[in-house]
């Protein structure tokens, strides 16, 4: 009985994985050719033809500005997740090694990091992120330096958890005791041990991510307009909700399914990297 | 005739604190180490062995310090030179082996990474000569087939085969000095015969001190040429290894020689061993919750380390006054 629920559990995973993955690819492909899907110029303002509904030339309508919704929502998906992956990835150029430093070499050098992180962690990190903005400008670059700059310190700080935990492993004690230098246990033992885990990380945040930029966006703090963003689209049609409430819910949608996409992923990962549920075996 | 000790560790005091209180697992431990001898450590669990094992290599947790002491290895003192001096003396000069060799590898890792890993840390040689290098000393150690070992990952080999690739690993550096940390404690009796062997043959062909840490007294007897009794962080007899069997000098010593299977096996009294060292003070023997021939005397005398006969150190102060009459 144990083992049948086990099977299902990992049958409907798998489903869950091949699903969400299809959903990112899907959405990579577009954003990645945006320019060849897009019907129409995503920019191109026509007072006269504003808020139309679907038509053949405009498979979804158009906004306000008379632009075609289909088009933005396709370059919208090139700037939400361009940003979101640029944003993760800084975050773990950051985070990667410093976590890794403060949890290998540990003693003063982990204390000051963890009141470091006491410190930026002691303020909601979305109201930071937007006194950040607030203060630089609004704008793509400023709105990725203020996200990196206040949420690295998590990452940080559950990589630094991660290492502690590989750090006391006997393998890592006989390595010392072999003289190998710091940089090579590094490198060779402990970077290993936790990248699965890192990579989880990243999938099971990224959403998150990609819903604050796009908060941000809507707060007009983020992308800057004409560029088509996702959370700028619901601030921009917000007005003409009574009306065209189908402008707001198609740039909705998309958060929704993307965000929705990425948080599965993570979790179907997490459940197949985890050894232990997967029932011990490693392909 | 004497020789130069190549590893003298005097006076060596180190402490642990807890959110508690400070405790002093080792206290005023001396032995010197000569090249091509082995000095066994026995004790019981607690007894500081590990510790003063782990001082050497200045490989302590975060919260353990040596107080004071010093570890003269080649006229350089290992607690007080550099972090990076420090690591190029591990596994280089002063190696050691494992407790546990079926955790002691990455078991992502193969073999030969391991090994290359090693010798390139120590050697500025290439992958290829490393890899030559690694199976020349893994016929060293008798096993079948090296070739393939090499290409292995930890949990393919048996925990014997294990504890013989980490002699091969550190024999390939040729150490002056090989700390072993209950090397057989977690293997079966062939696989002990096995390692011993090793071991013996590294200190013969090159020359190696062997410091032996054990609580197998059988481990003791086949390859010790000095042995030290540690009770509750102290040192408390040191002899040469036929001497201690023969003549066992403290009280301590003397149960625990007892306590080995046999006709006249006496049982062993037994108190928690955490109590030993954080009850203690400087004035009590540590043993005296348990020795049988304790008296008044036995809780306010200063732990005198006395040369009892040549080459011969006992520290107990009945033994003391016996010899003063």
């Amino acid at each position: 009985m144990k083992l049948n629920i086990k099977m299902q559990r990992t049958l409907l995973n798998h489903k869950l994985m091949i699903i969400s993955s299809i959903i990112i690819l899907g959405m990579i492909g577009v954003a990645l050719f945006a320019s060849f899907l897009a019907p129409n110029d995503p920019n191109l303002v026509d007072i006269a033809q504003k808020l139309h509904g679907p038509s053949s030339q405009f498979p979804l309508g158009t906004d306000h500005l008379g632009r075609c919704i289909l088009s933005r929502l396709i370059f919208g998906t090139q700037t939400s997740l361009g940003t979101a992956i640029l944003v993760m990835g800084f975050m773990m150029i950051i985070s990667v090694p410093l976590g890794i430093i403060a949890g290998f070499i540990g003693g003063k050098v982990d204390y000051l990091f963890m009141r470091i992180c006491d410190i930026l962690m002691a303020f909601p990190s979305f109201l930071l992120s937007l006194a950040l903005v607030g203060i630089l400008g609004p704008g793509l670059f400023n709105l990725i330096l203020a996200m990196v700059l206040v949420q690295w310190v998590f990452y940080a700080r559950v990589i630094r958890g991660m290492v502690l935990s590989v750090r006391e492993q006997n393998y890592i004690v006989a390595a010392k005791i072999c003289g190998t230098p710091k940089f090579v246990i590094i490198m060779k033992h402990i970077l290993p041990a936790i990248i699965s885990q890192v990579v989880v990380l990243v999938f099971m945040d990224i959403g998150g991510v990609i819903l604050a930029i796009s908060s941000l966006s809507f707060l007009g703090l983020g992308i800057q307009p004409p560029e088509a963003e996702w959370g700028m689209m619901i601030n921009d049609s917000k007005s003409f909700f009574r009306n065209y409430p189908s402008l707001m819910l198609y740039p909705g949608i998309m958060i929704f399914i993307v965000v929705i996409a990425f948080n599965l992923f993570g979790e179907a990962l997490k459940d197949a990297l985890d050894m232990k549920r997967a029932g011990g075996g490693v392909e | 005739m004497r020789h130069q000790p190549i590893l003298t560790v005097n006076n060596l005091n180190i402490s642990v604190s807890t959110p508690l209180e400070v405790v002093h697992p080792v206290r005023d431990v001396n032995f010197a180490l000569q090249s091509g001898k082995v000095l066994g450590i026995v004790g019981e669990s607690g007894s500081g062995k590990t510790l003063t094992c782990m001082s050497l290599l200045r490989l302590l947790p975060e919260n353990v310090k040596v107080e004071f002491g010093s570890i003269n290895y080649r006229n350089q003192n290992l607690l007080e030179c550099s972090a990076e001096d420090i690591r190029k003396v591990r596994g280089n000069d002063i190696a050691m082996i494992m407790q546990n060799p079926m955790i002691a590898f990455n078991p992502v890792r193969t073999i030969e990474s391991h090994f290359i890993e090693t010798i390139r840390t120590h050697l500025p040689i290439t992958k290829r000569l490393a890899r030559k290098v690694a199976v020349e000393y893994l016929e060293k150690t008798d096993l079948p087939n090296p070739k393939a070992v090499l290409k292995q990952y930890p949990f393919q080999l048996s925990g014997g085969m294990l504890q013989r690739v980490m002699i091969a690993i550190t024999m390939s550096l040729k150490p002056s000095i090989l700390i072993a940390d209950e090397p057989t404690t977690a293997l079966d009796a062939t696989n002990q015969l096995q390692v011993l062997k090793q071991l013996d043959k590294l200190k013969k062909e090159y020359n190696t001190g062997i410091l032996l840490v054990t609580h197998d007294l059988g481990v003791i007897a086949q390859l010790a040429d000095e042995v030290a009794v540690m009770y509750g962080g102290y040192i408390v007899e040191k002899a040469p290894v036929l001497k201690l069997f023969n003549q066992p000098m403290h009280p301590y010593t003397r149960v625990l020689l007892e306590s080995r299977l046999g006709l006249t096996r006496k049982k062993i009294q037994s108190v928690s061993p955490l109590s030993t060292y954080s009850k203690n003070n400087d004035k009590k023997c540590p043993f005296l919750d348990r020795c049988e021939e304790a008296n008044h005397s036995c809780t306010s005398y200063n732990l005198e380390y006395r040369e009892y006969e040549k080459d011969h150190f006992v520290r107990c102060v009945k033994i003391h006054e016996s010899v003063g009459n």
